[in-house]
This record gives C-alpha cells, structure tokens and sequence, in this order.
C-alpha cells in the first residue's frame, strides 16, 4: 500500500495554521453534494412517496449510477486527494490509525483519514448494489429498463429484497459518516463539512504537491468512452421485447362484447379458473344479465383462457392469480388490490371521472395493456370533498 | 317449381332482406316489433310515446336491486350520456343525440334481452319495446 501525505501529529494546544491549502478539488466537490442531493431524491421517493413518483426515483437513480461511475474514473485520474490510491490504507495502517484515536495520540490527515477511507468504500459498495439491484427490479417488476428481457418477476422480488436491505444498510452508513465528520472535526478542531464546500483545509501538512496530478484529459475521454457506450448500449436492451409478457393477440368479439359496459380487462388480470367461472354465469354477472349466444361466449372464454394470469409475468398477473377463494371472480377483492388502493378515497372511485373501482383505465393510463406502470398512474382531481 | 321451393326460398330472400331492413334506420326496426305486435294480438292498436316515456321512467321491485330503474344507468333524462354501475360512460339513449340507437334489430334485441331481465326481472312484452323505442325515437 502506498500511504500518501505524510502523517502529521497534530497537539490540541497548537494553533493550526490559518494558511489554507486546497485539499479537495471541485470536480470531486461536485461530486460528493451531488451524491448527496440525488441519494436524498432517490430515499424520499422510495421510502415516503407513492409509487406514482417511480420516475423520479429512476432518475435519481441514474444520476446517481453515473456519479459512482465517473467516481471511479476519477479516482483514477483526479488530483491527489481524489485517487483512490491516496487512501488505500492497509488493515495494518487502519488498526494502527485506530489505536492511536484511542490513544489519544492525534493524527490529523491531509485527505482521507483510514476509518474515513474505509467509509468512503462501503458507501460506494453500497451504493453501486442499490443501483444495480434497482435496474435488476425495474427489469423483473415493471418489466422496463434495459434488464426487462432478462430477468423475471421472481428473480426481481430476490433483487428488491437485496436492493431494500442495502438502502437500509446506507442509511447506517450515511449515520456513521456524518458522525465520523463531526467526531473528526471536534477532534482536530477544523471544519470537515466546511472543507467539502471550499475544498480547503488549514496548511500543516506535508505535501507532494497536491493539486498538481489531475489528468483531467484522460478522465474526461473515458467518461465520453463510457457515454457513447453505455448510452446506446442500455436504450438497445431496453428496445428488446421483456421477458414473460408477450404482446397480446387482438379479439375483436372480446373487446366489442366485454368493453360494452366495463373497460375490456386484460386477460391477464385473473387465473383461468377466475374466467371460466366468469364467462359460465354470465346471466348473473355481478348483478346484471350479460349473456352472449353460445359462439361468442365460446370464443372469449377461451381466448381469456388461453392468456390468463398464468401464462404471463407482469406484477398485475403475478398479484391477481392469487383472488380471494370467497371471492374469486372479483379483482378488486383480491389482497393486493385492496393493498394497493387502501389509501383512495371512496370520493375518487365515484367522481363523475372515475365512476367506480373497476374503471381501471381512468387513473391508470396503461391499464389495457395490463402493464400498470407506476408512472402511468394519473388519479383526476377530486372536485369537492 | 313446387310450392315448397317457393316458400324455402322467400324465406331465404326474406332472411338476407332483414338486415338490410334493419339498416335502414329506426323504423325498419320498429315495423319488425309491430309485425310481431299484431301476430301476437290481433287488437293491437300502435305504438305510444306517452306509455313509452311513463315506462321509462317507472321502477321496478322485480330485478336486480341496484338497477331498479332505466335511469338507474341512463340518467333521468334519456337526452343526457349515463354510465353504467362499472364506470363506462353509456351514451344518449334519445335517438336525435344518437342517431345509431335501434337501427341494428339483433343488438336491440341482445339489450332488451338483458337490461329487462336485470331491471324488471322477466322479458319485455313487444307492446313494451315498441313503445320504448317510440318515445326515444321522437325526442
């Protein structure tokens, strides 16, 4: 390991210096409150908001990707304090870092101290699994996003289970880092929070001249290298057709006969045995007569059959094939239905706009397709409560 | 040719005439219930408006509870788009709004067959439909 900046013992009873030395160059400044903003984005739309604010959370999620990623390139070419070989302590330099804390022999480091190296690998870990976890879930869940051809619902769920455990495990570590940051700064009687915005530190150090190493040109063709690979390289994955649902053959007596009084539900939004049953009491069909002559009752039941919750991989036929046994015929009495729509208003499901629950296609704007996208729901105003 | 040639064979012609018939609007329609009306009663005497519109308006113990009326979906006024118990917005009954209303003879009857049995709990007589579509048809 090659420990840069030399260690500087610092006693409590000495002035610093009041000459400032630039410790923290602005592209890695950027960087870090940039980080910050969009995690800040990225934990509030996922944990507090509905999930109608998905977009906002795939874009905060992406900046988020591409500010670890051009980390990585910089901690290869930034300035010295900025390259990650400037704080690769070794578990010898960290223990020994440790105990001198606890000794009370007081270090003060130019960059990075070990403990902080240390935190500043976990939170880029840990934030490089959240995002790929996320791209993994978006791909299996919401069927979008350039992993939708490869991975399935059920592969998704194992994703998002991982990508939630580690977003907890971030908010430790953000806990840990801010603690860190205030114990040093007490510690060492210097602003580190301040330092992160001006990039200053108070001289006292030993440099090798810092600010002189950055190879700005080579980070910048990489970071355009990655871009025009990366690019194109997720909008071509995400043109691919997803995997598990495939497109829907058209049935004209299926639409003209079920959309004359409901929206004509997705095939997928029921299990087969939920449509049998459906299109055998059509003369009591939840409280009116909808029969249709032999043929044509024939010919929807089995193409409802034959594209029914089992045969496709979206979140809605993944949910809905498990309807309540003592109501099977009913989506909107399926656990997951009620789950997801607990929080509307009975107002809202009879607004002149909506009508009833079962107008899906009045919030969701995708709800033909059976897609149910989080970012097509578009619930009208309520007019008067 | 014999006399059952002739009879299979009108009828035939008289099958293929009946939906063209029935494209031709609102009356073709209403001539096939009265049609029917005087092969059922021999003293029947015509359509009425009035009992039309008193029928569309009346309500019914007999059917589904939640629909005891035409205006249940149609609203008061056949004039106005309803919208039936699943949010689908159903339009006009009156045929100066929607000039398509009783001009297919198969649907007419596919909705009679329906929304009499979920309203009034049994079929409608053709003096009933007959009278129905009079009265929308001359709003």
């Amino acid at each position: 390991m090659n420990v840069v900046g030399p260690q500087f013992v610092f006693d409590q009873r000495e002035a610093l210096p009041t000459r400032a030395v630039k410790i923290w160059d602005l592209p890695l400044r950027l960087f870090h409150w940039l980080l910050v903003a969009s995690i800040a984005v990225a934990a509030v739309t996922g944990w507090l908001l509905p999930a109608s604010w998905l977009q906002f959370h795939l874009i905060a999620g992406t900046v988020i990707g591409s500010l670890v990623l051009w980390r990585i390139v910089w901690g290869f070419t930034g300035t010295r304090y900025s390259r990650f070989r400037s704080f690769a302590f070794s578990p010898r330099a960290t223990v020994a870092h440790l105990k001198g804390l606890i000794e009370g022999k007081v270090q003060r480091e130019a960059g990075h101290n070990p403990l902080g190296a240390l935190m500043v690998f976990a939170l880029l870990g840990s934030i490089s699994t959240i995002v790929l976890t996320g791209v993994a879930v978006l791909g299996g869940q919401f069927k979008q996003g350039p992993l939708k051809a490869f991975v399935s619902f059920a592969g998704a769920m194992t994703y998002r289970e991982i990508h939630s455990l580690v977003a907890v495990a971030l908010l430790v570590l953000i806990g840990g880092h801010l603690a860190g940051v205030t114990f040093e700064s007490w510690r060492t009687r210097e602003n580190l929070a301040a330092a992160m915005v001006t990039g200053k530190k108070r001289d006292g150090f030993v440099h090798e001249a810092p600010m002189a190493q950055a190879r700005s040109g080579l980070a910048v063709s990489v970071s355009a290298v990655l871009t025009i690979l990366l690019i194109p390289g997720a909008y071509a994955l995400t043109g691919l057709s997803p995997l598990g649902v495939a497109a829907l053959p058209k049935n004209a007596t299926w639409e003209t006969e079920c959309s004359s009084c409901h929206m004509a539900f997705h095939p997928s939004l029921l299990p087969a045995k939920s449509w049998t049953a459906i299109m055998a009491g059509l003369s009591q069909h939840f409280g009116e007569d909808a029969s249709l002559d032999a043929a044509a009752n024939k010919e929807i039941t089995d193409y409802l059959v034959s594209h029914s919750a089992e045969t496709w991989d979206s979140i809605a036929a993944n949910r809905l094939r498990n309807v309540d046994p003592a109501r099977p015929l009913e989506i909107t009495a399926t656990r997951f239905w009620m789950r997801l729509h607990q929080d509307i208003s009975p107002a809202v499901f009879s607004s002149k706009a909506v009508g009833a629950k079962q107008n899906c296609s009045a919030c969701h704007q995708d709800a033909a397709s059976g897609m149910f996208a989080p970012q097509a729901i578009s619930i009208p105003q309520e007019k008067a409560q | 040719m014999s006399l059952k040639v002739w009879i299979v064979t009108g009828a035939f012609i008289g099958g293929l005439a009946m939906p063209v018939l029935a494209a031709a609007g609102q009356d073709a329609v209403l001539a096939l219930y009265k049609t029917q009306a005087i092969a059922d009663d021999s003293a029947f005497a015509g359509f009425s408006a009035d009992r039309g519109k008193a029928f569309y308006a009346s309500s019914s113990t007999g059917g589904s509870p939640d629909t005891p009326s035409c205006s249940s979906c149609h609203t008061a006024s056949p004039l106005k788009a309803g919208m039936t118990r699943a949010g689908k917005a159903i339009e006009p009954m009156a045929v100066s709004v929607s000039p398509a209303r009783f001009t297919d003879a198969a649907k007419t009857e596919k909705w009679f067959g329906r929304n009499c049995k979920t309203v009034l709990g049994r079929a409608c007589s053709v003096q009933e439909k007959g009278d129905f579509i009079t009265y929308l048809n001359g709003l």
